[in-house]
């Protein structure tokens, strides 16, 4: 309770009243119901509850979410629901459109184009994520390390990424395989070690604004510590185009394991990816174009849809959004 | 700031060497030989002769002497593919197509991703919104062969408007600049409408727009600024990346630029080539680095040199 | 319809005069295949503007020596003693060429009225620097073993010996004498290819390695000139007004494109871009079946067997996994015309001493049969392939190759229970681990003879041979090898040839897969263009169609 009052001596020179004195005698005590007067009825929630509520809403990124769910559901059961297997070559079958007997057709082996799309997507969908995700690693606290640390060590690390950025994909494929043997996670491990530089630069670029701002040196004040600064404040304010430039990388990269397939360093036969599937249809297109097709049409679909999921994501994400 | 800009393209200088260095030694370690593909149809003392020729017998630290003595000279070297020929000679000759068709597409999917990011941004979640989004998503779901044989049966063969190979007429240039656009304006789209949201719900742009002011001052003079930060370090690297040239674009519609000589040199085992080629984006790189950080001091008060 | 009634009988009487001159004995015109288009001229009238643009593919230099493609534009823009004509050998720039009695020396008198492109005459000078050049050591010419027929050429090449010890003297400014170290069936054939084309010894000391790259320097002695080259885009060829023949030459300008994807080609031949594709698949060849020309290539695809592998040496197993290929299947799945092969000399290759093509002499050595092969798989320890391991197939990138792979896998697989892991990799590396005995226990092989000779791939298969990717070491081959190197009667040659065929493949150190063919397409305005049997275009005496 106060003890020291002080006398406040309130000087009205219209009213020329006498001054009110304000001592204990004069306030009223409230009792603690008064407190809970102000009581709100809602539990508090994590960042992430609140991003997934969010991503909920969104109506087009469930869609896609939905999409893909039953797409990857079709990749992984179809194969084993179908007669036929992506490498039974049936040469007296060759080229033939689609049917009752192959939905899809037959490729010039023979093969039922509809399992080797569903095979294709999973080599492709495995290359394009697990890059993806890699790269978003790698890069991101690369980046954001990079841009905290500041003044030397930033210029070093960067003169570094720029190393990286500038050796051509496919001498990492040529290596890699050399060293370790032809297979679908050298060709992973390429694309990630290729382009994690690009994710690097723009967390860095984000960091760097976000790193002067006042927030940062409120929490360096309180005494954070200088991972807790980087990932609980920089980085999670940068989700918006982290976000953004990872799910780009997701078809970036799936497209880059279609480039090394089209010199001769990508998946090794007779797996196939969408990518290898639609390069070897492109010099039939005008009289087998749906060997062309039906993988275009794959890679499309799934593109979209995991665009409107990231697009999900982002907005989700982002603290400053308010929806 | 010019002690700082000096003293990145020292620290630009250094890495190019040793990135020239990592350049070479990684094509060398690789199985094959630029003889190799040919081996079948030689004689022992031809190949070695060619290999004496370009003082491949020697060993590798002399080979790699005598490539940096060359390098510090200026010299890239003449190709092994191209007998006679010096690197820089075949890298001029082609970087001029390149460029043109880098430029033009660069002010192409700028224009367009922007201004498809901007208005998406401008009125979050709406029809528009949804529109820009779909259309420069197609950018990133197709893969750039399959767009480019596409555009080319459709104008090239049965509407019969463009040429089908060649840079000859600016008519030429239309195919190849939308087939390299495509990615860009899809990333560009994205990039620039979630930054200018960001930029557009800063409590002074708020405030700007409730005292009144019209939306596209706003835009231009507030929010713009700011928002073009992230859409600047996507544009840097893009810059490179169209300089280097697409090895499909170039490879499809028949364009004499380098965009083939990089692929190409590998699988020949084209050494000097390659380091040249290596040696030319890493400098690309490196100068669009310097030039992107110089303009987020310049945008960016906030940021602040090292 | 008309077009094609009239292309048979031309093929047919190239046939008949082919063979005719075969039953003479004349050592000229193997592995030439005559013209496309339909060969009657004079029919329709001649377009105003003689302009023809094709498709080729691009070299990284149009020096003779160094063009590493199929040296077509070369062999447009140079011309050596003797040239091709619409399929049939005939002298070039030679007026005159005497062979001595024992076939060892070649006296060449060239003709008067041959100039370069800038005016200057062609002299023996010219010839005879352009060979001791490619000779030269430190030039390191890559295809420099086609001039090793001459005294001391190897030699020299290696080293070994003085420039003035091979065998070619000058006369006078128009004569001069080779020297071989043995008699050639094939020398006048070679003395048309590329390996003995002349250039400009100025030229070449003045600007260097690059002087064939600039219209302004390339300086040639050809029916053609080039005008303009932009690379990887496009060359422009044109008639030379000092080439002899000029008044003979119908078409005034050659453009040449350089698309290198065939889907692409395509479409620029549909929109009439190009008047020539070079590289149609088989079914677009099938949908222009018209103007759609097959010819069988001077080229073999086959498997070379690691012999000394564990299992592979024994040549049951070999000979087992060679007849459970069907190869037929092969070549439908492939459909361009590709034809079966049972031997790795082409197909085309004919034999001197007999009246036919080489293979046909004898028929093949083996018959493909699925029981045998299994039964054979059975009697070497591994019946119904339990207990075998699985074999390494190695193979360069492209999808002819990967598919060939994958259906020959899948025939091991289903009919001897072999399973087979595929390699793909980039040429490069795939030739450097070819020659490593282990890399591969299969791998494909292909070779594009330049002339006609079968020693050529049976050559490869001595043990001392460094292309030798089967690593056969059969001590009976190579004597037979050294015999007949050494040959001079035809009848014998040719007899020894054919007992290496054998040996070869009865002990099936390689497996013969098919032969390529060549396709291409030809506009119908577009008359009498020849084709080799190496798959070059002449355009000497082509001419276009109004209309």
């Amino acid at each position: 309770m106060r003890s020291n009052v002080k006398t406040i001596q309130v000087r009205n020179s219209e009213l020329e009243q006498q001054p009110v004195i304000i001592s204990p005698d004069l306030l009223e005590h409230l009792d603690d119901t008064e407190k809970d007067r102000e009581f709100i009825a809602m539990e508090s929630r994590t960042f992430l509850q609140d991003a997934w509520r969010k991503f909920k809403k969104n109506k087009l990124a469930m869609f896609g979410a939905g999409f893909l769910a039953v797409f990857v559901l079709i990749i992984i059961f179809g194969p084993m629901v179908s007669p036929w297997t992506y490498d039974g070559i049936d040469l007296s079958n060759m080229n033939k459109g689609p049917s009752m007997e192959h939905l899809f057709g037959t490729d010039a082996l023979g093969r039922d184009v509809f399992v080797r799309v569903l095979y294709g997507g999973r080599i492709s969908l495995t290359v394009g994520f697990v890059s993806a995700l890699l790269n978003l690693i790698i890069g991101t606290l690369y980046g954001g390390t990079a841009a905290y640390i500041g003044g030397r060590a930033d210029q070093i690390m960067m003169r570094f990424v720029d190393i990286v950025y500038s050796i051509p994909t496919m001498l990492y494929v040529l290596l890699i395989t050399m060293v370790f043997g032809s297979s679908l996670g050298t060709v992973i491990a390429a694309i990630a070690i290729s382009s994690w530089a690009s994710m690097a630069r723009i967390v860095r670029s984000q960091v760097l604004t976000l790193k002067e701002q006042e927030f940062t040196l409120a929490a360096q004040a309180l005494g954070a510590s200088g991972k807790r600064i980087l990932v609980k404040y920089l980085l999670l304010n940068s989700v918006g185009p982290i976000i953004v430039t990872a799910t780009l990388n997701v078809p970036t990269a799936v497209f880059s394991e279609a480039f090394l397939s089209f010199v001769g360093c990508g998946v090794a036969i007779p797996m196939a990816s969408w990518g290898t599937l639609s390069s070897d249809a492109l010099s039939n297109v005008s009289t087998y174009p749906y060997q062309l097709f039906f993988p275009v049409a794959a890679i499309c679909l799934s593109m979209f849809a995991l665009n409107f999921i990231g697009d999900g994501l982002s907005s989700a994400f982002d603290p400053r959004r308010n929806k | 700031m010019v002690k700082y800009v000096l003293k990145r393209i020292l620290m630009g200088v250094l890495t190019i060497f040793i990135l020239a260095s990592v350049a070479f030694l990684m094509i060398r370690i690789v199985p094959g030989g630029p003889f190799d593909a040919d081996v079948a149809e030689m004689s022992e003392e031809a190949y070695r002769n060619l290999e004496m020729k370009y003082g491949l017998d020697k060993p590798l630290y002399v080979q790699y002497a005598v490539f940096m003595t060359n390098l510090l000279h200026g010299d890239l070297g003449e190709s092994l593919q191209y007998t006679g020929t010096p690197v820089a000679d075949l890298i001029g000759r082609g970087i001029g197509a390149t460029a043109r068709l880098a430029t033009c597409a660069l002010i192409f999917s700028v224009a367009v991703g922007l201004a498809l990011g901007i208005s998406a941004s401008l009125r979050p979640d709406s029809g528009l919104d949804r529109f820009c989004t779909a259309l420069s998503t197609i950018g990133v779901s197709l893969p750039n062969y399959v767009v480019a044989i596409a555009l080319m049966y459709v104008f090239a063969q049965k509407l019969q408007w463009v040429p089908v190979t060649g840079l000859d007429s600016y008519k030429s240039y239309f195919l190849p600049v939308i087939a390299l656009s495509l990615n860009p304006i899809a990333h560009l789209t994205k990039l620039s409408k979630t930054s200018m949201i960001d930029a557009l719900n800063q409590d002074y742009v708020v405030l700007a727009r409730a005292k009144g002011m019209r939306t596209g001052r706003v835009v231009c003079l507030h929010a713009l600024k700011n928002a073009l930060l992230p859409v600047i370090t996507y544009i840097g690297p893009l810059i490179s990346s169209l300089m280097i040239g697409s090895f499909v674009v170039e490879n499809m519609f028949t364009i004499p630029g380098i965009g083939k000589m990089l692929a190409t040199s590998i699988t020949m085992r084209d050494y000097t080539t390659l380091t040249g080629m290596v040696i030319f984006y890493g400098t690309t790189v490196i100068v669009i680095g310097i030039i992107v950080d110089l303009i987020y001091v310049l945008i960016d008060p906030r940021v602040k040199y090292e | 319809m008309k077009t094609n009634l009239k292309r048979l009988i031309a093929v047919f009487l190239a046939a008949a005069a082919l063979s005719s001159l075969a039953a003479c004995g004349s050592p000229a015109s193997s592995g030439s295949q005559g013209s496309a288009g339909s060969a009657s001229s004079g029919e329709g009238t001649l377009a105003e503007v003689q302009k023809i643009v094709y498709n080729c593919v691009e070299s990284s230099s149009y020096d003779p020596i160094r063009d590493d493609q199929s040296g077509e534009i070369v062999a447009h823009m140079f011309e050596g003693v003797y040239c091709w004509d619409q399929g049939e050998l005939v002298l070039g720039q030679g007026k005159s060429v005497e062979v001595s009695e024992d076939g060892l020396t070649y006296t060449i008198t060239l003709r008067d009225d041959i100039y370069w492109s800038d005016g200057e005459p062609v002299t023996s000078d010219d010839f005879i620097y352009s060979w001791m050049r490619e000779l030269d050591p430190n030039t390191a010419a890559k295809y420099v073993h086609n001039l090793y027929s001459i005294k001391n050429a190897q030699a020299y090449n290696s080293g070994e010996c003085d420039a003035s010890e091979v065998g070619i003297e000058k006369v006078d400014d128009k004569v001069f004498t080779v020297t071989l170290s043995a008699p050639s069936i094939s020398f006048e054939e070679l003395l048309a290819g590329n390996s003995y084309l002349p250039v400009r010894q100025d030229i070449v000391e003045t600007y260097g390695e690059s002087w064939s790259l600039k219209p302004e320097t390339c300086i040639g002695n050809g029916p053609f000139k080039m005008v303009s080259y932009t690379p990887a885009e496009k060359m422009v060829l044109q008639k030379n007004e000092n080439y002899y023949g000029v008044n003979d030459i119908i078409i005034e300008e050659l453009e040449i494109r350089f698309i290198t994807e065939s889907s692409v080609e395509q479409i620029a031949y549909e929109t009439g871009d190009i008047q020539i594709a070079v590289k149609p698949t088989a079914e677009t060849c099938q949908k222009y079946t018209d103007e759609a020309t097959y010819l069988p290539k001077l080229a073999t695809m086959w498997l070379v067997v690691d012999c000394q592998g564990d299992v592979l040496q024994d040549p049951r197993v070999r000979q087992a996994l060679s007849m459970a290929i069907d190869r037929q299947a092969l070549c439908d799945m492939l459909g361009g015309g590709e034809t079966p092969a049972y031997s790795i000399v082409p197909k085309t290759e004919k034999d001197y001493s007999a009246d036919e093509y080489f293979v046909d002499v004898h028929g093949p050595y083996f018959s493909e049969n699925v029981e045998e092969a299994q039964a054979l798989l059975a009697e070497a320890g591994y019946p119904g392939g339990a207990g075998f391991p699985e074999i390494s197939y190695g193979t360069s990138s492209g999808t002819e190759y990967e598919n060939v792979a994958q259906a020959i896998c899948a025939m091991w697989k289903q009919n001897l229970g072999i399973t087979c892991s595929i390699q793909v990799e980039d040429s490069s590396a795939f030739v450097a681990h070819r020659k490593e005995q282990g890399y591969f226990d299969v791998a494909r092989y292909t070779i594009s003879s330049t002339c006609s000779d079968p020693i050529i791939p049976l050559a490869l298969y001595g043990s001392t041979d460094s292309n030798n990717d089967s690593h056969y070491a059969n001590a009976e081959y190579d004597a037979l090898l050294d015999q007949a190197r050494a040959e001079g009667d035809v009848g014998k040659r040719f007899d020894l040839y054919h007992q290496l065929d054998q040996t070869l493949i009865e002990d099936a150190a390689v497996i013969p897969l098919y032969y390529p063919s060549l396709k291409y397409l030809i506009k119908p305005t577009v008359q009498d263009v020849g084709i080799s049997s190496t798959g070059m275009l002449e355009f000497k005496s082509a001419y276009v169609l109004a209309g």
